[in-house]
């Protein structure tokens, strides 16, 4: 298994998260671990980040317990706002979200985060959920940073 | 925590440059509170290195199966009967929890005089946030564009008064030839006061008894349920099949106290596949 520094990470918290939690308490763990990010951008070009890019999608952490299923809902923003109020446009795909599962033989399942899915943990306890986007700077676009957030709802359906 | 655990848990998160990470690890992840107490209490560890700030609401809902047979949240006005989500209040329902800080969060609930004995759901609704947001670079010059991440953990709350009980009717079994699978439809409506949470134990047996599928199928059914369950169909030749079914309340994600117990549920279905 390749160690990235975003898995080194979620396995010290996870490390972190056992020794400080009640032993033997069942526990939910859910952490924003990176913002979906889209970098400099041009006046009426377009930007996709895919939900799969390591540097740019935003990616979130969720440890649960094997047997568990949960049900996943984003609450996605289409217009960002900056000081001054000006707008731009941010779009997202049946493809722009992603389960990345961890350990053997671990898979990534794109899904469209604008419709909630179930995921049940069926061989680890803990995956990546990653979400990408499009940006649609219009031409003469006023530069500066526009800024949105991304919330995610994790439901234990139990 | 002890001085070792403190110890270790600096190091692991000095090593790891844990900042990237804002959230919480919530336990127990699911609350049950007894009528004669009528408390309980969650606890927040915030294992990132910058402090996030926290909201904690309650609201009710609870699993469903949509038209796909995929569990989902219903979730419904906080007056519907069933409800404990307007009595249980949490304390404290807003605070900021520093890097490697942990928060006793304590529920307490005020049910009506009148309530009958019986099993009472909400969810425990816990939103954390960067304290701070991190800024996009200042060039003024560029047009930038960053989005940042909240995360909202919704748990259920079993609110219990009296004694309980549960159990769960099979109600027949559906078979659907996909392209890769053979896909079963489960319908099934929980007895008793409490909900039925715990696992399905499938079996499918072809004409011979011979047992040519098997599979488990967790379940949480508050009032009744549709759940799909799949079998890859290579293999599986057309014809007369027999599907056993084993319902427990028993799910390796769960702590034994939060489910109420009943004996196991067998049933079998003829099918057609």
């Amino acid at each position: 298994m390749r160690l990235t520094h975003g898995r080194v990470s979620s396995l010290l918290v996870l490390l972190a998260t056992l020794v400080s939690v009640q032993h033997g308490t069942a526990q939910a763990t859910v952490l924003g671990q990176q913002g979906l990010t889209f970098g400099i951008n041009l006046p009426g070009v377009n930007r996709t980040i895919a939900p799969t890019d390591a540097v740019n999608a935003g990616r979130f952490y969720v440890l649960h317990r094997v047997g568990g299923q949960v049900r996943l809902t984003f609450s996605l923003p289409t217009i960002l706002v900056k000081s001054g109020g000006t707008t731009l446009k941010v779009s997202y795909s049946a493809t722009s979200a992603a389960i990345r599962t961890i350990g053997t033989g671990a898979t990534t399942t794109t899904f469209d985060p604008g419709s909630a899915t179930s995921f049940s943990f069926t061989t680890s306890p803990d995956i990546y959920v990653q979400i990408g986007g499009t940006v649609q700077p219009k031409p003469g676009q006023t530069s500066g940073s526009y800024i949105g957030t991304i919330t995610l709802t994790v439901a234990v359906l139990q | 925590m002890t001085r070792v655990q403190s110890i270790t848990l600096l190091l692991l998160l000095g090593a790891a440059n844990a900042a990237a990470a804002q959230g919480a690890s919530i336990a127990p992840h699911a609350v049950v509170i007894d009528d004669r107490m009528r408390s309980s209490t969650v606890t927040l560890f915030n294992p990132g290195a910058t402090a996030i700030e926290v909201t904690i609401g309650t609201a009710f809902g609870y699993p469903v199966t949509d038209s796909t047979g995929q569990f989902t949240l219903r979730a419904l006005d906080d007056s519907t009967t069933g409800s404990a989500a307007q009595w249980i209040t949490a304390y404290p329902r807003r605070f900021t929890l520093p890097p490697l800080a942990r928060q006793t969060v304590r529920l307490l609930a005020h049910p009506p005089q009148d309530i009958t004995s019986g099993e009472y759901w909400a969810r425990l609704a816990i939103t954390t946030r960067a304290a701070s947001a991190p800024a996009l670079v200042s060039d003024t010059a560029a047009i930038q564009v960053g989005l940042t991440l909240e995360v909202r953990t919704l748990l259920p709350i079993y609110y219990r008064k009296g004694t309980m009980s549960t159990s769960l009717s099979f109600d027949g079994a559906t078979a659907a030839r996909l392209a890769d699978s053979v896909a079963f439809r489960l319908p099934m409506h929980r007895d008793g006061v409490a909900a039925f949470i715990g696992q399905v134990h499938a079996e499918l047996l072809d004409s011979d008894g011979r047992v040519v599928r098997e599979g488990r199928l967790p379940i949480a059914v508050y009032r009744s349920a549709e759940p799909r369950l799949r079998f890859p169909s290579a293999g599986l030749r057309e014809g007369h099949y027999r599907l056993r079914l084993e319902a427990r309340t028993e799910r390796p994600d769960a702590d034994a106290g939060a489910l109420v117990q009943a004996p196991p549920v067998r049933a079998e279905f003829d099918i057609i596949i």
